[in-house]
């Protein structure tokens, strides 16, 4: 493999150069941030429906959020710090997925006719998962530009407002059902990527998804439920 | 996913009219466009798609190319896109679709004609770059002395693996491969977790690192598990590039 570069006659060493390990560093690093905001969703959204509980339910989670149990005052800094450490995980998952998509046109228009000719829904649920991951690099940045910006602006009476006056609902109501699939439909996946457990066979895989389907709407009942709350409380003064 | 159905036969009824397109095109054919072309043929009891081929080439059309060798699904030949999935004409019961059914060349591989690709050109590629074959140190080897004993649940192993017959369909059904062409394919992989198992092969992890650890190796495999759902040997691809993974991820990481 060294003859190439002695040719050229520059000083070589008379190996081949060792590969590198960032390819399984980066490999790693995107399932790891995955799973971590996946994880950080599930809490998360079970969290928001709070709301369906009462507004003291709302109010005691935001204040825990802001710390009032630990410091006996209000620091919504921390839910600021907080929502920015999420934003760095996004930021980095997000250019590591980066290396998956399409790059150029005829990337792009072999994979799509691919998906459409194979049929195959692993290879479909792949390129729903490209689309969403998509959009939520948008979505993602308006979201959190709000809860980093105004971080005490959570609990019951300041959340209905947001949602209800400042026309939240509208980003809510298309940022859930996408998040929801990608981080379901990316657990999924991460589970085959990784073999854990093996996938078996398709009647194993079918099962699986089956799981993630039934995750994916149990969250969307429960995340459009706390939002029709929201509205609800909004629109009744 | 939706499973091909098989359509009971039915002694009573007349046979089927069935309506085979294939997509052809000649490559050396100066002039000429790809086409699809129909040909109607009456359904046989027990017809697969390779007998429906061979009739079609006999009867209506000897231009018609098409490749098999042993008819059983031993060989691998005959591989093609059936209705958009890559499989074995051979192993394929025309019963199993409706009256349509559309045939295409494999992607990937250099077209040779009609249905008809250069497999070999593309697999033996890959196995010199993945240097597919036992690496020993011949030189250490004594010829006098008995072959080292492989434990059969091993060897049982290695076997399983080895049983590829490399007709290419998982590389028609790879997304990845697709979008990136250098990417080495579930075939190529599956025969790197085979002489991983095998002691007869003196290379390390780190040998096999040096030849799939990097993004055209197993860590670009995007998981779309289309080789291991039509592979025709039924092998456990999607796991074996998994189990690989992990394995190359724990050697790259202490690199």
């Amino acid at each position: 493999m060294s003859g190439a570069g002695n040719m050229t006659g520059r000083a070589t060493v008379d190996r081949a150069p060792r590969k590198s390990a960032w390819p399984a560093r980066l490999d790693l690093a995107q399932s790891l941030t995955g799973l971590l905001l996946a994880a950080f969703l599930a809490v998360h959204l079970l969290l928001d429906s709070a709301i369906l509980f009462g507004s003291d339910a709302a109010d005691f989670v935001a204040h825990f959020f802001e710390g009032r149990l630990f410091f006996g005052s209000s620091h919504p800094w921390i839910v600021s710090a907080a929502a920015v450490v999420i934003l760095v995980l996004v930021v980095i998952h997000a250019a590591l997925a980066l290396r998956k998509f399409p790059h150029a046109h005829r990337d792009y228009a072999e994979m799509s006719g691919h998906v459409r000719a194979l049929n195959h829904t692993d290879t479909r649920l792949w390129w729903w998962q490209a689309a969403t991951g998509f959009a939520l690099f948008f979505l993602v940045a308006a979201h959190l530009f709000v809860v980093i910006t105004q971080p005490d602006a959570i609990g019951a009476d300041p959340s209905t407002r947001r949602v209800v006056e400042q026309g939240a609902w509208a980003l809510y109501l298309i940022f859930l059902p996408v998040v929801l699939v990608h981080a379901a439909v990316g657990v999924y996946r991460l589970s085959v990527k990784w073999g854990v457990p093996p996938l078996v066979d398709s009647a194993h895989a079918r099962r699986r998804r089956m799981v993630m389907w039934i995750v994916v709407i149990a969250y969307l009942v429960l995340g459009l439920a706390s939002l029709a709350t929201y509205l609800g409380r909004g629109l009744s003064g | 996913m939706s499973e091909p159905q098989t359509v009971a036969p039915n002694d009573h009824e007349p046979p089927r009219r069935l309506h085979i397109n294939v997509l052809r095109f000649n490559p050396r054919e100066a002039g000429t466009e790809p086409r699809v072309q129909t040909y109607e043929i009456e359904e046989a009891h027990g017809m697969t798609l390779f007998l429906a081929l061979s009739e079609i080439r006999e009867k209506q059309d000897p231009s018609l190319q098409f490749d098999f060798v042993c008819r059983a699904g031993i060989c691998g030949s005959c591989a093609m896109v059936i209705n958009g999935r890559p499989g074995l004409a051979c192993r394929t019961l025309t019963t199993q679709f409706g009256s349509e059914i559309t045939l295409a060349p494999l992607p990937v591989f250099e077209l040779i004609g009609d249905l008809s690709v250069n497999t070999g050109k593309w697999m033996r590629a890959m196995s010199e770059r993945l240097e597919t074959w036992v690496h020993m140190n011949e030189a250490g080897v004594d010829l006098h002395k008995m072959e080292e004993r492989m434990d059969p649940a091993l060897a049982e192993e290695v076997y399983e693996l080895d049983r590829c017959i490399e007709c290419g369909c998982c590389v028609g059904a790879c997304g990845t491969l697709r979008m990136r062409p250098g990417f080495v394919g579930a075939v190529g992989l599956n025969k790197i977790a085979r002489f991983r198992l095998d002691p007869r092969d003196n290379r390390s992890d780190d040998d096999y690192y040096e030849l799939v650890g990097d993004d055209e190796g197993v860590f670009g495999c995007m998981s779309l598990v289309g080789c291991q759902d039509v592979c025709p040997k039924n092998l456990p691809l999607a796991t074996q590039i998994a189990f690989l993974r992990r394995k190359m991820l724990a050697n790259g990481l202490k690199r």
